[in-house]
């Protein structure tokens, strides 16, 4: 076509479209992109607040006020840096706001600077609570003058965030890098330890980087500020649209892919061991022991209000979360059962079997209803008889541990949220305690199936035992239940018969049993009773030996025949007896024994849940029962669940619900819990019909001075427990050391995900460094190539480098602020740029060179001439950047812009 | 019409795939639902934009308006670009190529011009147009590329937004180069149209002719009846020849030969509007490699029709002209050659003298045009030399040469 010849095919860089291009919606462009701006404002304040306070547990904060507060603050930050005649109004209206804020809060009596600070210390004493609960010192502001103020602290993140983002929305120098950076400096701790209880926050942050990101990608192509506001306007919106689907079904992490975490785990170990100083060899899992005895001297100890975990369930009943059992004990301290002992195939006979002691009944319901295949088995029955619910219970950790809580009756193995296999690889060591190969953490939630009591009417299930354990009644209890019965009761009997115990404690012990338990309860009808008058005669199992009036020896002994309720009745006169002999307390006196039951009951007769359990577990074994101490928390104040995950109840287990409590080896049944400490609900007393309302959860503060009286009062507990030997790491102010220090240096101990937070922003602040380096180095190098090739005088080469010179010579001018506006002439331009870069020795003037370059845009293209006069100017220029502008500006504009 | 779509991704392609790794990178080490969420987002975020995208490209469009697709040079007109989007999703970035004349209206060069459209909006441009040589420009959108919100992809679309624009050589006063205006034989030729004075051809009669065609002589040795064929009255036909590619191994600037092709072809119309105005008829001829014989031929007989003329001379293309005539043209029986150069090309020369060796002096002329007012310095006065010498030696062959004196017109033609 003929107009191909015509048309000369020299391509121009591109230029903003507003020199060509006038859009017909030019006011509903510039109400677009306010709007834009402030919807992306909001929604990174709004997500960036939720993310904080609901990772705090602080959720309340938001309804009532973060909503309005970030709205006005953020219409505070447009008008303040919209232009000078919006200013004075914004910082009116910020006066204003404060003001009004202050009025609303009169009631603390403060002013609004000291309402201001005491918001900031809300915030940084929250953070130093799970800055503690990961397990790194804190540094807690606390002080007679400093007062938390939770309300304010809404308002102080409003009144500093959203000037913040407006100005990183607004300003057209700033890069989306820099913001991206802020986002991901204040997210990554909460995101990293999934603080967050849902994921709202993350949603409004993640649709605001969307739609800032596309506004900014349109800014940066085609240079039109009000029209990009659309395309960001638009995927803000999408995105807020798409947000909800994942935000509301994912409940649970991605799938792991093992190739993915072990290379991510090795580099971890990698970095930790080389900070710590550690060998690169990763120790043997199975040499770190983290189960270390358990001290029951009385001890005072502060709790915090730390966070433990938080436990899902659908019924109210409290949930004893056991994560340690003591089976011996020296006097001092409970060591956990030496399962090397238990040899079970070749001391009696029995083939393998796994050592789960507690799943005697689940077990054996499991097997009969798959036996029968259908769920109406009578098996259901039996377990309605009970009232007893079989149903999933959801663990999610708050801290960090190896030891892993779970509920007393749990039937099958862990199990992520969603049924799929446990993220952690973990073990069931030492007779039922589970411990994870490494600490599990926030992110490593996990479900349990566990058999919950609703009520205990301890006559069903007397009733019920008696047909489950006679032989005849084959559908209750066939023979394989009934083996692993006897399996499960020789292994109870091996492992907590008391014979590991220290032979002063059985001293004390039986002192007690004998003079004072029996002789002040009646509980001696359900031992037998001889008379030898010989010691060599007494039988083994004899509980209390003392001599009579006539001089002989009576020796009591357990009945065979006693039934549950019997037992059950035993159990509760030693609870009884406990209580009426010594006094709960959370402060007891110094110890003066070396023997922590001597003092417990001899001397101080005081104490706490370890030191109530350690006694009545060895007074039950003295009495025959194959009894242990088991050690965790009490999840007991359900309350509504505020997390949608598909549970009806959530409760909160902190440091001070550690406790401590009996188990009771029941043939047949299993492994029994007691509540043995004073002021504590015993479990089975209360009525939790399931899937019901949940019960008040108001509890009465707490009492520390509870009476043997008071103590059989059925009110749910009013005080606070001190916890036993810690199963999480302690701050290292305590006297105990923290349990995961007694191990050997792990790899994986909590330095790794701080570490991790650190080290990832710091690589790829490098690579972000060293790309733009690159950049700016190669850049550097054809700039150069052009300036020489400009100077040297070839004719020809003259030709070829007019274009990039022009570029180059626009790009130099606009580092010293100099743009051409959009309708403005070259010789207008020329002129200004004479004016502004006067006073810089500079071997022609501007005007020249920028007159110069209109040959190239305009006529046949520079001269060998114009282009050594371009090249001159630019290299003046560039000469005299560092002085004119500035070091900083200076390299900011050569390594980062790349303009200079 | 169908509209080519060509679809390529784009290096912001690159970085999302670097964010998709991140993000799956970031589910393992923190394995928390916060992670999966922001991985199923990152997946999900750029399908659905995708989609989007798609949907607001199909309701992108363009057109431009012809106000006057056939200007004259150095007319100032203007035409209206305009893109519409006529969806509710804006298009975030939308890089034109424009076809659109430089400032001096040299030449249509190409622009790259980078917009968004918001939704539902049109944009609008305004075109000038005004052109320093006569031509045909193709002013418009050459190409459009749509890119999404995020620059993952782009899309090619045809918009077919162009504008031909036709620039007519101007019409220059009478230079009285044609040898029949100076002395008057155009008056005294016969105009009676049925005198056959000059003989033509001989061929077998046709029923119907006239009897008193028939060749009777020849028709008795071939015994066939023949008839001559008579050629019309040629003395009343001119054939002009335009010499563009003449400047062929002369050292003229660049950008001096548009100017030249279009002196040479205004002086060229100009002749054949003279001629067409004293009643001659003729053609205009040109080298134009691409055609058969390497000649476009136009022709003329109505003065007040020389638009077509025009517009055909606004289409010749000059830039693969080649030097001097490629071969003469035939000229009937008493027509006349003009031939209207710039150039003292020396196959130029060479071709005037073999058109006179052949048609005879009298019946050859040349129309010098003088473009020594667009050079300076040396270049001028070699210039001037050469056509001087050129002048003289064609004149004293007894060949008319006329040089126009277009210095006012010429100042006009070149400024700048």
């Amino acid at each position: 076509m003929k107009a191909d010849n015509m048309s000369r095919p020299t391509e121009q860089t591109s230029r903003p479209a507003a020199t060509v291009f006038q859009s017909a919606k030019k006011r509903s462009g510039g109400a677009a992109e306010t709007v834009t701006r402030a919807l992306l404002v909001f929604c990174a304040v709004f997500g960036l607040c939720h993310l904080i306070f609901d990772s705090l547990s602080a959720p309340t904060l938001l309804v009532g006020m973060a909503i309005p507060t970030i709205l006005l603050w953020t219409l505070i930050s447009f008008l303040l840096f919209a232009s000078k005649k919006t200013a004075p109004i914004g910082a009116l209206l910020a006066v204003a706001v404060c003001f009004l804020f202050a009025r609303l809060m009169r009631e603390t009596d403060r002013d609004f600077f000291r309402l201001l600070a005491g918001g900031a210390v809300y915030l940084w004493n929250q953070f130093m609570i799970i800055v503690d609960a990961i397990g790194y010192m804190t540094f807690p502001l606390i002080g007679e003058t400093l007062h938390e103020t939770p309300e304010a602290a809404c308002f102080l993140l409003s009144m500093l965030l959203c000037p913040l983002f407006r100005f990183a929305v607004g300003k057209k120098k700033t890069h989306l890098f820099f913001a991206l950076l802020l986002i991901t400096g204040v997210c990554a701790p909460f995101l990293i330890y999934n603080l967050p209880n849902t994921n709202i926050g993350l949603c409004f942050l993640l649709a605001a980087i969307a739609g800032l990101s596309a506004m900014r990608i349109s800014e940066k192509y085609t240079g039109a500020r009000s029209s990009a506001a659309f395309s960001g306007l638009a995927a803000l919106l999408l995105s807020a649209v798409l947000l909800p689907i994942p935000a509301m079904l994912i409940r649970e992490p991605w799938r792991r892919i093992d190739s993915i975490s072990s290379s991510i785990d090795r580099l971890v170990t990698l970095v930790v061991d080389l900070v710590n100083g550690n060998s690169a060899t990763d120790p043997d899992p199975s040499l770190a022991d983290p189960i270390g005895d358990r001290d029951t001297t009385a001890d005072d100890r502060v709790f915090r209000g730390w966070e433990i975990l938080y436990a899902y369930s659908d019924t109210t009943a409290p949930l004893y979360l056991r994560n340690w059992v003591g089976a011996d004990f020296d006097g001092k301290a409970w060591s956990a059962p030496d399962t090397d002992f238990v040899d079970i195939e070749s001391q009696l006979g029995y083939p393998s079997e796994p050592y789960y002691v507690t799943y005697d009944m689940i077990d054996a319901y499991l097997t009969m209803r798959l036996k029968t295949g259908s769920p109406e088995t009578p098996m259901i029955s039996y377990m309605q008889d009970l009232n007893l619910v079989t149903a999933p219970v959801l663990i999610y950790p708050r801290s960090q541990s190896r030891l892993i809580a779970v509920p007393y009756m749990t039937a099958a193995p862990l199990t992520a949220p969603s049924g799929s296999d446990f993220s952690h690889p973990y073990r069931i060591v030492h007779d039922g305690i589970y411990l994870a190969d490494k600490n599990i953490t926030t992110t490593d939630s996990y479900r349990v199936m566990t058999l919950i009591p609703l009520s205990r009417d301890h006559e069903e299930i007397s009733a019920f035992l008696e047909r489950y354990l006679d032989p005849s009644q084959n559908s209750l209890m066939n023979s394989e239940a009934r083996r692993r019965n006897r399996l499960y009761t020789a292994q109870a009997g091996l492992l907590y018969d008391g014979s590991g115990d220290s032979d002063e404690t059985a001293g004390i012990i039986r002192l007690i049993v004998e003079d004072d338990l029996f002789r002040t309860t009646d509980i001696a009808r359900f031992f037998r009773s001889a008379e030898f008058s010989d010691k060599s005669e007494l039988p083994d199992n004899a509980v209390a030996v003392f001599k009579n009036e006539l001089g002989q020896l009576v020796c009591y002994y357990p009945d065979d025949r006693l039934t549950l309720l019997d037992k059950d009745f035993i159990v509760q006169t030693v609870v009884s007896y406990l209580a009426s002999r010594c006094r709960y307390t959370l402060t007891p006196q110094e110890p003066t024994s070396g023997n922590s039951m001597e003092e417990f009951l001899l001397i101080s007769k005081e104490g706490y849940c370890v030191q109530f359990a350690t006694a009545a577990t060895l007074i039950l074994r003295q009495l025959g029962f194959h009894a242990r101490y088991a050690e965790g928390y009490i999840a007991s104040s359900f309350g509504p669940n505020p997390t949608p995950n598909g549970y009806l109840y959530r409760s909160t287990v902190l440091d001070r619900d550690a406790h401590a409590w009996v188990e009771v080896w029941i043939d047949g049944f299993g492994w029994m819990q007691y509540e043995v400490t004073p002021g504590f609900t015993d479990i089975y007393s209360g009525e939790y019909p399931y899937g019901s309302t949940p019960v008040d959860t108001t509890t009465p503060p707490p009492d520390e001075t509870t009476t043997p009286e008071e103590s059989t009062d059925t009110e749910p507990p009013v005080t606070t427990e001190r916890p036993p030997e810690s199963t999480v790491t302690t701050p290292p102010d305590t006297d105990e050391p923290p349990l995961t220090t007694e191990m050997p240096p792990s790899p994986h101990d909590s330095g790794g995900g701080i570490l991790l937070a650190v080290f990832l922003p710091l690589s790829a602040g490098a690579i972000a460094l060293t790309l733009f380096g690159k950049r700016s180095a190669s850049r550097q190098k054809r700039r150069q190539a052009l300036l020489k090739a400009a100077l040297s005088g070839d004719p020809a080469r003259a030709a070829a480098v007019g274009a990039p010179l022009t570029q180059a010579l626009f790009d130099t001018l606009r580092a010293f602020g100099l743009i051409p506006g959009d309708s403005e002439l070259p010789s207008a331009f020329a002129a200004r740029a004479d004016a502004m870069l006067s006073g810089i020795p500079i071997g022609a003037a501007p005007s020249k060179a920028i007159l110069a370059i209109g040959k190239q845009r305009y006529g046949s293209g520079m001269s060998q001439d114009d282009c050594r006069l371009v090249a001159t100017l630019i290299r003046d220029l560039t000469a005299a950047a560092p002085m004119r502008l500035g070091k900083p500006k200076f390299l900011w504009n050569r390594h980062v812009l790349c303009l200079l | 019409m169908k509209r080519r779509l060509s679809k390529r991704p784009c290096a912001g392609l690159l970085t999302y795939a670097s964010l998709v790794a991140a993000a799956v990178i970031f589910t393992q080490a923190f394995r928390s639902p916060l992670s999966a969420v922001t991985l199923v987002f990152v997946l999900l975020l750029p399908i659905a934009e995708l989609l989007c995208f798609l949907i607001s490209v199909l309701f992108v469009g363009g057109r431009i308006s012809d106000q006057k697709p056939v200007i004259g040079k150095l007319e100032s007109h203007r035409c209206t670009l305009r893109l519409t989007n006529r969806s509710i999703l804006p298009v975030s970035c939308a890089e034109l190529t424009l076809s659109i004349p430089d400032e001096p209206g040299s030449v249509c060069e190409i622009r790259r011009q980078t917009l968004a459209i918001p939704p539902l909006s049109e944009v609008r441009c305004d075109i000038p147009l005004r052109f320093r040589y006569r031509g045909v420009y193709t002013v418009g959108v050459r190409e459009l590329l749509l890119y999404d919100w995020f620059r993952l992809i782009r899309i090619r679309k045809k918009l077919h937004a162009e504008l031909t624009v036709r620039v007519l050589p101007s019409l220059l006063p009478p230079c009285g180069a044609l040898p029949a205006a100076d002395n008057g034989d155009l008056q005294e030729q016969s105009s009676d149209r049925n005198s056959q004075t000059e003989f033509g051809d001989i061929r077998p009669y046709l029923p119907g002719d006239s009897f008193k065609t028939i060749h009777w002589k020849l028709s008795s040795k071939t015994e066939e009846l023949q008839i001559r064929k008579y050629l019309p009255e040629s003395g009343r036909t001119v054939t002009i020849f335009c010499d563009f590619g003449g400047h062929d191994g002369y050292p003229f600037p660049p950008d001096i030969l548009p100017c030249a092709a279009d002196r040479i072809a205004e002086e060229a119309l100009s002749s054949a509007r003279e001629a067409a105005a004293a009643g001659y008829s003729g053609k205009l001829l040109w080298s134009a490699p691409g055609s058969p014989d390497g000649l476009a031929v136009t022709e003329f007989t109505d003065p007040n029709g020389m638009t077509k003329t025009a517009l055909a001379l606004a289409e010749a293309d000059a830039v693969g002209a080649s030097a001097g005539m490629s071969g003469l043209p035939q000229l009937n029986i008493g027509s006349t050659l003009l031939l209207v150069t710039a150039f003292r090309s020396t196959r130029t020369e060479e071709a005037v003298r073999s058109a006179v060796s052949l048609f005879g002096a009298e019946r050859v002329s040349v129309c010098l045009c003088d473009l020594s007012e667009m050079l300076s310095g040396d270049p001028q006065s070699a210039y001037r030399r050469d056509l001087d010498a050129l002048s003289r030696r064609l004149t004293s062959s007894g060949i008319r040469v006329t040089v126009p004196n277009r210095r006012k017109q010429g100042d006009r033609n070149h400024e700048s």
